[in-house]
């Protein structure tokens, strides 16, 4: 503590000046930062250097001697703010404490719920591009040790049935082959199944629906999240959507997208809007949630078959678009 | 509470700072990759399902 009143000049150490008796205000508990101000008036004009700890002492217990203090002339009246250290030194009261912590507690936890926004949208991005990175190496693996002649098996009721012998469908969640959006530069390993589970990240098959290249509705489910089918709204018709499986490389070209409530599951009947109607065209769907923060629509783009190539012959052009 | 937490940190300043901006990065990477991971899925905002999408 340092009286704000101190003197310019040097003084002697050893002369005291005589006081009259002072009054200061008690501490009181509870106060963070407290002033005192204690007025003296100086009788003599001896000086004297203003001792700290005696200062001190005398604010801490009741004030009988008062201090010494350093007038410039006598009959001055030197006014001493002495300020008390601050709120560390001294108790909060509990309520303040409390009130504080509460509100520390409030700005954080908005501020979590923040991060988990961010979260969402970043966060879950690189979960989705992780998984999307295995299910490609598997689909790799898978697709260099299966037998390539047999090609995909058929959905029997989903379309024409092919040449190859109905079989039974892949296992839910397993990969069935790889979607390129060349319009959003993003491609995806398509798993089977639209559960939950299976379109937490990747694009699903809806079961029961044709395969790629069959006749029918080839139709896939996906998240409109940002690393799925966020942009979907960007396709525009003659667009193409490029379909990679085991034996070929299908393309189809857009031909319209809807909003659609979610219960119109019409668009993935085998004529897509024509439930009940035999298939004669290879189609293919996909359908997301609309609008983008919402679900309660849904955005659906139809595309039909435009022309097939064999794998072989290497990823098409229209990849490129 | 965090003026506590301040206080409680040792080598003076440079350690407070240094010290701080380890709590939040952890406290970051602790709800980044364990918290929010586990809690996610407890969320409704992935139910969209609308019964059997068969035709």
């Amino acid at each position: 503590m340092r009286p704000t009143a101190a003197p310019d000049e040097p003084s002697s150490n050893d002369a005291t000046a005589v006081i009259p008796k002072i009054t200061t205000d008690a501490p009181r508990a509870g106060d963070a930062l407290r002033e005192e101000t204690m007025v003296i008036r100086v009788a003599t004009a001896d000086t004297a250097v203003i001792d700290a700890r005696a200062l001190r002492s005398a604010l801490g217990s009741p004030p009988t001697a008062p201090p010494p203090a350093t007038p410039r002339w006598a009959g001055e009246t030197m006014v001493l703010r002495i300020r008390s250290l601050g709120s560390h030194a001294r108790e909060m009261p509990v309520l303040r404490k409390t009130a504080r912590t509460t509100g520390e507690l409030m700005i954080t936890f908005g501020l979590i719920l923040l991060l988990f926004a961010a979260y969402e949208v970043w966060g879950k991005a690189a979960i989705v591009a992780d998984h999307q990175q295995d299910l490609n190496a598997q689909l790799d693996q898978q697709w260099a040790t299966d037998d390539p002649t047999v090609g995909l098996p058929t959905i029997p009721g989903a379309g024409t049935p092919t040449a190859a012998p109905p079989a039974l469908p892949p296992p839910s969640g397993s990969g069935i082959g790889r979607l390129y959006l060349p319009r959003l530069d993003k491609h995806w390993v398509v798993v089977e199944g639209v559960a939950p589970a299976d379109i937490k990240y990747a694009p699903g098959h809806y079961p029961g629906t044709a395969m790629p290249g069959q006749v029918g509705n080839f139709s896939v489910a996906g998240h409109r999240i940002s690393a799925i089918f966020w942009d979907l709204d960007q396709m525009r018709p003659g667009d193409a959507v490029v379909v990679e499986t085991q034996s070929s490389w299908f393309v189809y070209r857009v031909t319209e997208s809807v909003v659609v409530l979610p219960t119109s599951v019409e668009v993935v009947a085998p004529v897509p809007g024509h439930p009940g109607q035999q298939a004669t065209q290879a189609m293919l769907t996909l359908t997301t949630c609309n609008p983008k923060f919402n679900n309660y629509q849904r955005l659906v783009v139809h595309a039909q078959l435009d022309h097939t190539l064999a794998r072989d012959s290497g990823p098409p052009p229209e990849l490129n678009e | 509470m965090y003026g506590w937490i301040w206080s409680k940190l040792p080598f003076g300043l440079p350690g407070k700072i240094i010290g701080s901006l380890a709590l939040v990065a952890g406290g970051l990477a602790l709800l980044w990759y364990l918290v929010f991971p586990a809690v996610e899925p407890l969320l409704p905002f992935d139910d969209v399902q609308v019964g059997n999408p068969t035709p």
